[in-house]
């Protein structure tokens, strides 16, 4: 399936509205959390009256146990604000590859990457706001080292249709990587507010990655690479099919 | 039912490896739930399987349609027996039958026969004969398998909890929505939105239980099912170009974000 530029456009828009009343409810709950309602936040989430149970409940750190990574790297001393640091670097590698790849796109396609790149910076905000002490302002070191290799690549070379499907197909797996590494995230976050919050994003990273992959013009299997369930598992960024593992890339 | 690490590993392995087949995760979390495995309220139950929940004001936007309503599941919960419930357009307070028996497995059938309507739905789009862009078809063929997908692994759970697998789609709902908006169908477009007010349904109502749910675990198993969803939102919102959920429906918006969008409709869910 082609699309044309003013489609891309235009769905480019619909994810952009989508994102942007995702990161409204998001912004929203890490004010309340930093202004101590989490009562009302908890109400409002549907889980009054359960948040301080689960929060003492010590499912999580078993869960982190079983997925290996982050307990490892962390020496143990996970907390939700942790993960939530952990994205936000996430977040801002992701931000550091669309920056970098910027200068070789143009017309609509700048403009979308210019907007996904957005959004990565809101998510990356809004992790940063509660994670605390926790939080980490720069881009994910190990993921940039990563990439840098095929941004390095992009950088060379001169502007091109190809490039572009290049660029975009790199762009792609970044995305699908980012929503698998928050399907992980979620069985290892022990608040619910975390996770609530966690849930508004992992829809927009999965659609960016689809977007990227309609616009690429690849076939229906290629717009869900995983099949019928999004990846939940974590590796050291060489499979396209498994998120950041926090081991790899603490 | 609780699951080791090596059990959880090779789960992961199995998803990564094979990711069209039967989902463990998945039926990891609806068997704990059938099974009774977690300490989880109604509402929370009916936010994973995506079913009408007690206690909330619910609107479901369909075909330019909106029903209102609440508690289809009170009636059948251990912890809000007595409760009624009401369906926009009916005559008043209508009381559901399927009972305090097995709550868990009765929304595990339900679940399953909305799982069913949807892929019985996208056959009837691609049987219509309006469907006539071959990329559509194709989705629609792949978007259906994603839902028989879904229908599997929920039948697996209830045949496990001793339940009777559930082979017909809900009824209930298929009257109440989707037969008219068929009915009006009259060109590609209508289907694809049919469609896409499915899915965007589902996503929404994945990403409340996301953020609901008490177990981790189950949280994440519905978001892989969530992003999914959206996914195909994203693809329909593609097919239909210009056409958009929130264009066709600007004024009744009446739901938060999140929220599980399913209204409450009178014998929607079926007995345990």
């Amino acid at each position: 399936m082609q699309i044309s530029a003013k489609e891309l456009r235009h769905l480019a828009n619909d994810v952009d509205d989508m994102h942007h009343e995702a990161m409204r409810n998001f912004k929203q709950e890490a004010s309340e959390l930093h202004l101590g309602a989490r009562r009302s936040f908890l109400k409002k989430a549907g889980i009054a009256g359960v948040g301080g149970t689960l929060l003492t409940a010590g499912g999580g750190l078993a869960t982190f146990t079983r997925l290996g990574g982050l307990a490892a790297a962390q020496d143990g001393a996970l907390t939700d604000t942790v993960i939530a640091g952990y994205a936000q670097s996430i977040e801002l590698a992701a931000v550091a590859a669309y920056t970098a790849a910027a200068p070789k796109l143009s017309g609509d396609v700048l403009a979308v990457a210019t907007m996904f790149a957005g959004h990565h910076q809101q998510h990356a905000d809004a992790f940063g706001e509660v994670a605390g002490d926790d939080a980490r302002p720069e881009a994910n070191a190990k993921l940039v080292e990563v990439v840098t290799p095929t941004l390095t690549a992009v950088g060379a070379a001169e502007p091109s249709e190809a490039l572009t499907a290049e660029i975009l197909g790199f762009a792609k797996v970044v995305e699908n990587q980012a929503a698998y590494t928050y399907a992980a995230a979620l069985t290892l976050l022990t608040d619910p507010a975390y996770a609530a919050a966690t849930s508004t994003i992992l829809p927009i990273e999965a659609q960016h990655a689809t977007v990227l992959s309609l616009a690429l013009g690849e076939t229906p299997d290629m717009w869900f690479p995983t099949g019928a369930f999004e990846s939940s598992a974590l590796g050291d960024g060489t499979d396209p099919l498994k998120g950041y593992d926090p081991a790899v890339f603490a | 039912m609780d699951l080791n690490r090596d059990e959880m590993r090779r789960e992961l392995k199995v998803i990564d490896a094979d990711n069209k087949a039967i989902m463990p995760k998945w039926y990891d979390a609806l068997h704990r739930i059938v099974g009774g495995g977690t300490e989880m309220s109604t509402d929370e139950k009916a936010a994973i399987l995506g079913v009408p929940a007690p206690g909330r004001r619910q609107f479901f936007k369909f075909g330019g349609a909106t029903i209102i309503g609440a508690a289809v599941l009170a009636a059948c919960s251990s912890d809000d027996s007595g409760s009624t419930g009401t369906t926009a357009g009916g005559s008043g307070e209508t009381t559901t039958t399927a009972g305090n028996g097995n709550m868990d497995l009765a929304l595990a059938r339900t679940a399953a026969s909305l799982e069913k309507l949807a892929v019985d739905t996208y056959q009837v789009g691609i049987d219509s004969g309006f469907v006539t862009t071959a990329a559509i078809a194709d989705a629609a063929v792949l978007f259906q398998g994603h839902h028989q997908a879904h229908l599997d692994a929920l039948n697996a759970a209830v045949k496990d909890a001793g339940g009777e697998e559930v082979t017909e789609a809900n009824q209930a709902v298929f009257e109440a929505l989707i037969e008219p908006a068929v009915a009006a169908a009259k060109a590609e477009g209508d289907i694809v939105q049919i469609a896409l007010d499915l899915e965007l349904a589902a996503a929404q109502t994945y990403a409340f239980a996301g953020g609901a749910l008490t177990v981790p675990d189950l949280r994440s198993t519905i978001m892989t099912i969530g992003g999914i969803e959206a996914r195909h939102a994203a693809v329909l919102i593609v097919a239909a170009q210009a056409k958009s959920p929130l264009d066709v429906f600007p004024d009744e918006r009446g739901f938060f974000p999140g929220d599980n969008p399913l209204a409450g409709i009178d014998g929607a869910v079926l007995s345990g």
